[in-house]
């Protein structure tokens, strides 16, 4: 046994966690120490005490929290008064109390968590797409934007920035870069992206205007030809991504870019 | 401003629900597999989930994209909303399958399961709810040892709280000690109301890292403090003044 006593805290946390870990250091100390003994009971009598006396009824000042009053608690985004009125409503209603602990335990699910970070990635990607809303001067400055970056860089590399073939371009990416279809198209045929050198595969992704994923393959090649049965409106605009696997289980992806079908071309 | 939010405010509600239920589905199905275990139940709460989101012309769609500007983000709402749902649909089933409890329990016990399980009394109030209608006179350590048994035997098919499956018992019977006989309805209650006088951040941080077992760094982020040992250190202070409030009122050791 340690001759020095655990703090109070320390035997708090005990006494509440499971104590049939045994091999705990605390563990062993509160097995051979009276008083540390005592102190643990009385930790566990006062805990049972305030277990039986919470119920899960409505109580405390205020309203209760509806759901988005919930959330955004759970995401500490309310304002200061807001949030003191929600603390003091919450101290005192065991209903709002059971909603707010499992609000966060469903929060925290493996499952629930992954569907969270993929509908939170889809929320932040609309990036391009407001550009390409913003209106046709935008889109004009845009692209003259690029007419010039890519004017520089062909000044500076005149054989272009990167070539298909990796083995015969002096300038290599590390990422791969979406080559085609840009911008305003007619209906295209397939996706062609630039190489990554020692590349295991390509993993390219077609993005309805809305973030769905309307089509998605894996690939060897710089290349995939779109599947005729994907129908692709006109007038709206479509995103789409390249990632390329360059480790086991190591991925780099592309900027997200987008295409918008000429009205008038035939859907896919 | 996410897709279905822009339709929702352009007035489309139907083409925003599309966009909604597009998105979201996995999300909604992914909490409701959480909280309901069998796969066929899962689809009928999902199309309840639905129907009650996209009911009286999407009011619940329309709370939250009234209050968007600078609310939660929708999948943390969402979660809630499904939660509440899915509860609310279980609680329609156990209703119709509360004649089936089963036959096991005692007459006292079914009596204690209504109070607790279908009423969501705590074990106070359902002693007092129980003992009003003229029954027996049982002490309170008594009617809690019935209280363990029934989580034995049949516990609350529909107690979602904080880190365990629907169907668990809730950890303060599984793993409280033998409570001490001369405990009484009486302490409790006055253990409560010490606890009423602490601060309102401090009873929330005891209740939620004592009652409903959350950890001490998610009570802190919640609490607004500044990190779990925060957690630790307040409410080992709290539960001391708790002791020292109830050996003032003459409540001692043994009494709770």
């Amino acid at each position: 046994m340690t001759l020095t006593c655990p703090s109070q805290p320390e035997l708090l946390l005990f006494a509440l966690a499971d104590a049939s870990a045994a091999a705990d250091p605390i563990a062993r100390h509160v097995a051979e120490c009276a008083s540390c003994q005592v102190r643990v009971a009385e930790f566990r009598r006062l805990a049972s005490g305030i277990r039986a006396s919470a119920s899960g009824e409505v109580g405390g000042d205020g309203e209760c929290l509806d759901e988005v009053a919930l959330a955004e608690f759970v995401e500490g985004i309310a304002d200061v008064g807001r949030r003191e009125r929600s603390i003091l409503h919450l101290a005192g209603c065991g209903h709002c109390r059971r909603q707010l602990a499992s609000l966060v335990d469903l929060l925290a699910d493996h499952s629930i968590a992954g569907e969270v970070r993929q509908v939170e990635r889809l929320r932040d990607r609309p990036a391009p797409r407001r550009r390409f809303l913003a209106g046709a001067g935008l889109i004009a400055a845009a692209a003259a934007a690029v007419l010039i970056v890519w004017t520089g860089i062909m000044s500076l590399h005149p054989s272009g920035p990167e070539t298909r073939d990796s083995e015969t371009s002096p300038i290599v990416s590390l990422v791969p870069r979406p080559l085609a279809p840009l911008g305003d198209v007619s209906r295209p045929d397939g996706l062609l992206w630039s190489a990554v050198p020692d590349v295991a595969r390509y993993r390219v992704t077609l993005f309805t205007n809305d973030g769905q994923a309307a089509w998605q393959t894996t690939t060897t090649d710089t290349f995939v030809t779109l599947p005729d049965t994907l129908r692709l409106a006109t007038a709206t605009p479509h995103y789409w991504q390249v990632k390329a696997e360059t480790g086991f289980g190591r991925w780099v992806e592309s900027e997200l870019v987008a295409f918008t079908i000429r009205r008038g071309d035939a859907p896919r | 401003m996410e897709p279905w939010l822009t339709a929702f405010n352009a007035g489309d509600s139907q083409a925003a629900w599309d966009l909604f239920a597009e998105r979201y589905r996995r999300l909604m199905v992914a909490t409701i597999k959480r909280l309901v275990p069998d796969h066929d139940d899962v689809m009928d709460v999902f199309s309840t989930a639905c129907q009650a989101l996209s009911a009286n012309d999407f009011a619940r769609l329309k709370q939250y994209s009234d209050r968007s500007a600078q609310s939660a983000s929708v999948a943390t709402w969402l979660v809630a909303v499904v939660r509440n749902l899915t509860i609310d649909w279980l609680r329609q089933r156990d209703g119709r399958r509360r004649p089936s409890i089963p036959a096991t329990l005692s007459p006292l016990q079914h009596e204690i399961y209504a109070a607790i399980c279908i009423g969501g009394h705590s074990h106070v109030e359902a002693y007092e709810v129980i003992r009003s209608r003229g029954g027996s006179p049982m002490p309170f350590n008594e009617f809690l040892r019935e209280v363990r048994e029934i989580n034995r035997l049949a516990p609350c098919s529909y107690s979602v709280t904080a880190r365990r499956p629907v169907n668990d018992p809730p950890p303060a019977e599984a793993s409280q000690p033998e409570l001490d006989p001369a405990e009484t309805a009486e302490s409790v209650r006055r253990l409560a109301a010490a606890l009423a006088s602490q601060p309102a951040d401090v009873q929330l941080a005891v209740n939620l890292f004592v009652v409903e077992g959350m950890s001490a760094a998610e009570v802190a982020r919640l609490v607004g403090w500044s990190n779990a040992k925060a957690v630790y250190n307040r409410v080992t202070r709290a539960l001391a003044h708790l002791r020292t409030h109830l050996e003032r009122e003459g409540i001692g050791r043994g009494d709770l």
